[in-house]
């Protein structure tokens, strides 16, 4: 039996018109900085921190993190960073990401490079999980939403190279390319 | 009761490796018509008016209605190459091109590609060049009747306006749109519907009779963007219609016929 923690880590501001306080626009993608309360916004990221590690003194298995864009129903929109602050504070607990929007990464070595430093500091505890993401991903990260699949595929199979053969490779894709 | 029969044909053709759905109706010289990228809107008071004299052309484009897609067309550029294989594969010399909104973009690549392609040229309300001022509406970003509606500058007045856009529409149109705004997304999404390289190669279209209209109250690419094509077409003459938004061929339908009956007649 393997259990973890997740939370989507919402902004939860009853002053924000989040719950409609206010009446102004909480829709995806048109959501403005304006109504973002920045010391709430530090509260929040800490607490949310602060309640993995409790989760892994609780004696969970996982702590899993996920990722959306310009949305207030989830502030991981960097989760790698999230990610990056477990791998040092915790100890034991893997570290679960699921998952980092495929194609909306122009540049998927740049990934391989941040998951490669979690989990070298986490000492292997990464477990990396891959998505296509939403409507709102796309949008957000103007990454063309007809090539989604195309460039999912892509990349999953250029970071698994990346992390299982012996390198330096070329890579010459549809999407990416990289290499000399 | 009097029933008039249809002027139009429409097929599938093979050609240029892929099965093109074409529209074609009317008597007289060859007018090959691009659509929007909405697709081709089915046959209109424009399509009739203009038929009188010439043979209207329609093909819709490939990743459009029944038009088969062709994987690697991924920029306007590889489909308006496509395009001038397909009429020269279709035996279509040199002819008259009216191209609407992304069908004017289409138009204007091909004849900076292939200027002697075309006899004379008309662009009506085309994105492909970077608004000088203002922005292109982000249709990706609105559902396909918002889009529609906000294409007219008033769409209750529009009188084929429960063709265009019924108040019900059907499954099948519903569809039609929405594989529609696939293919532009496919087409048009980065940069958004524009190409920077675009007003440079128009340079090499000189003496190629253009005509460049537009709605004033244009809110899906802005007026600017025609003054732009205008300075980029050497000779090129600008018409913009008064109260007249994104479609001038169906909001200001006859204005828009007389000028471009008077473009290619050369009067």
């Amino acid at each position: 039996m393997f259990i973890g923690h997740f939370t989507d880590r919402p902004y939860q501001d009853p002053n924000s018109g989040y719950f409609g306080a206010t009446g102004r626009s909480i829709t995806d993608l048109k959501l403005s900085n304006e109504i973002y309360d920045s010391q709430l916004g530090s509260d929040l990221y800490n607490r949310y921190t602060d309640e993995k590690i409790y989760a892994e003194e609780m004696g969970f298995d996982g702590l899993m993190l996920n990722e959306h864009h310009s949305t207030p129903f989830c502030m991981g929109g960097a989760m790698n960073i999230e990610a990056g602050i477990l791998a040092r504070v915790t100890k034991k607990a893997k570290i679960v990401l699921l998952g980092n929007v495929l194609p909306i990464w122009d540049d998927p070595l740049w990934l391989v490079e941040q998951l490669a430093i979690i989990d070298m500091i986490s000492r292997g505890r990464l477990v990396s999980g891959w998505v296509r993401g939403t409507g709102r991903e796309s949008v957000a990260h103007n990454s063309p939403p007809p090539y989604n699949w195309e460039r999912f595929q892509e990349a999953h199979e250029f970071i698994v190279k990346a992390w299982t053969t012996t390198g330096p490779f070329r890579w010459k894709g549809n999407t990416f390319n990289t290499g000399t | 009761m009097t029933t008039r029969s249809q002027t139009w044909t429409e097929e599938i053709l093979e050609v240029a490796g892929t099965r093109l759905q074409m529209v074609k109706g009317g008597k007289g010289e060859p007018l090959l018509i691009l659509h929007d990228e909405m697709g081709h809107p089915g046959w209109l008071q424009y399509h009739e008016a203009l038929a009188q004299h010439h043979t209207l052309y329609i093909p819709s484009h490939p990743g459009f209605a029944q038009s088969e897609r062709l994987d690697w067309i991924m920029t306007m550029r590889d489909l308006a190459g496509w395009y001038l294989q397909a009429l020269e594969g279709l035996g279509l010399g040199p002819l008259n091109v009216v191209g609407l909104s992304l069908g004017g973009w289409l138009a204007a690549e091909m004849a900076a590609m292939c200027p002697h392609q075309f006899k004379r040229l008309v662009l009506v309300g085309a994105p492909g060049i970077r608004p000088p001022s203002g922005e292109i509406f982000d249709m990706f970003l609105s559902v396909a009747t918002e889009y529609i509606t906000n294409s007219f500058l008033d769409p209750a007045n529009v009188p084929e306006i429960q063709q265009l856009l019924p108040d019900e529409p059907t499954p099948e149109q519903v569809e039609t749109w929405e594989v529609a705004r696939e293919e532009s997304c496919r087409l048009m999404w980065k940069p958004y519907m524009y190409d920077p390289a675009l007003p440079p190669l128009l340079g090499r279209i000189r003496d190629l009779p253009t005509l460049i209209v537009w709605g004033r109250e244009d809110a899906i690419v802005p007026l600017s963007v025609a003054e732009a094509y205008r300075q980029s077409i050497s000779g090129s003459r600008l018409a913009v219609l008064d109260n007249c938004g994104h479609h001038p061929e169906v909001e200001k339908s006859q204005e828009f016929v007389r000028l471009v009956q008077e473009h290619l007649t050369g009067s």
